[in-house]
């Protein structure tokens, strides 16, 4: 195999254009990722509104329907059973009834949950590309007639000591779709960053918020 | 080092950061089919509003599209929007922070007074300077500076991402005598 020294003037010429042009094309082909990004703080963008040209009423400008929402929770849709809801986790808990879950106390009616840890639901993450802490947990809460909200409990822990960028990818993603079918909430409670997306039928339930027991 | 391996070395490089390229555009898209859009028809006029969820800093960004008499015209591709703004569109916008947050009381506009910070009160903020128009500028920017607790913002329009940004710091730094290093953008026209 021949060494660029033991080329002849010409051909070394050339070869030193080619891989001049191979450079500016290697160059040219990596997608701008270093540029700086002015904006350091995240904005949630609401579904818009469409007003009439006096002003006086406005309606919402996109159609959404439920499948928007279930797109992002992997199918799940309120109204779903106990059972339904706990299917559709990559690995079910054991004995998962309306009649076996606890009491959710924050609420005055008989609301009934079960939870799962974050890590172990990889297909309810929405979207988020974060990291949550490995104590984060959601919650799925129960009326008789099925699933009215979806809970996000983030909790910072040492290998991942802030859990607001995924708190803002996942509330992110809940904000854009229509309040009429699901509004999603968020909240402190004491260390813990709550998302809450709630079914917008659930009446006065909506307004419930958890706090965390002090032990 | 032979030429041909040099070559050889320099088109794998090529191919490599072309693939990567691709990735992180699909990854952009998120894999979702295009739709087709007429992009050549004017836009309606939009206004965008910031709002602040004051209890947790989180920011919304409210449009609030208003439909085009029969007798407008568009210019450069975008109708023009009405001079006055009824109070009730504002009002609105700030909805879209009150029903997501834990206490309604906590959402205000962005644009604050001096002081927000010990009077974190919707009377110190402004809704008219906390929206832009889409007939004047293309983004909406704010900037803040970290009072400990809460976010003291300022909020203002431009043509470009980086001159709302610019325009809200400056606003900012001038009218609460801070460095205002918290910032953000949006577009006022939503996605297509």
């Amino acid at each position: 195999m021949p060494t660029i020294a033991a080329l002849p003037w010409r051909r070394r010429r050339s070869f030193i254009l080619a891989v001049l042009a191979l450079l500016v094309a290697v160059g040219c082909a990596r997608p701008a990722t270093a540029q700086s990004n002015p904006a350091n703080k995240p904005i949630f963008a609401v579904p818009p509104a469409v007003w009439d040209r006096k002003m006086v009423s406005a309606r919402p400008l996109l159609t959404q329907t439920v499948s928007d929402f279930a797109a992002i929770v992997d199918g799940i849709v309120f109204g779903m059973g106990p059972a339904e809801v706990n299917a559709r986790m990559p690995v079910p808990t054991q004995g998962v009834t309306w009649t076996a879950l606890p009491q959710a106390t924050e609420f005055t009616d008989d609301v009934r949950y079960f939870w799962v840890k974050f890590d172990d639901a990889p297909n309810m993450r929405a979207g988020t590309s974060a990291c949550v802490g490995d104590e984060s947990y959601i919650v799925f809460m129960f009326k008789a007639r099925g699933l009215f909200r979806i809970s996000y409990r983030l909790m910072p822990s040492a290998v991942c000591p802030r859990t607001t960028d995924a708190m803002g990818q996942i509330f992110g993603r809940f904000v854009s779709i229509t309040a009429d079918i699901a509004l999603g909430v968020h909240y402190r409670a004491g260390p813990l960053d709550v998302v809450d997306i709630t079914d917008a039928t659930a009446g006065y339930l909506l307004a419930t918020r958890w706090q965390p027991r002090l032990e | 080092m032979t030429a041909r391996r040099i070559v050889l070395l320099l088109a794998l490089l090529l191919t490599g950061s072309v693939a990567w390229g691709a990735a992180v555009t699909s990854t952009d898209e998120g894999n979702v089919p295009s739709v087709v859009t007429d992009t050549t028809r004017p836009r309606q006029c939009v206004f965008a509003y910031l709002v602040v969820d004051s209890g947790n800093n989180d920011m919304f960004v409210s449009r609030q599209q208003v439909a085009s008499g029969p007798d407008e015209t568009a210019n450069r591709g975008r109708f023009p929007c009405p001079t006055q703004v009824p109070t009730r569109v504002a009002t609105r916008a700030l909805e879209s922070c009150s029903i997501r947050t834990a206490d309604q009381k906590l959402c205000v506009y962005g644009d604050m007074a001096r002081g927000f910070e010990a009077r974190p009160d919707i009377r110190q903020t402004a809704e008219n300077t906390s929206r832009c128009a889409s007939d004047l500028a293309n983004y909406i920017g704010i900037a803040c500076w970290d009072a400990g607790e809460r976010n003291v913002c300022n909020v203002a329009c431009g043509g470009t991402e980086q001159e709302a940004i610019d325009l809200a710091r400056g606003r900012c730094e001038v009218k609460q005598q801070k460095r205002c290093p918290i910032t953000g953008a949006m577009e006022i026209l939503p996605p297509q």
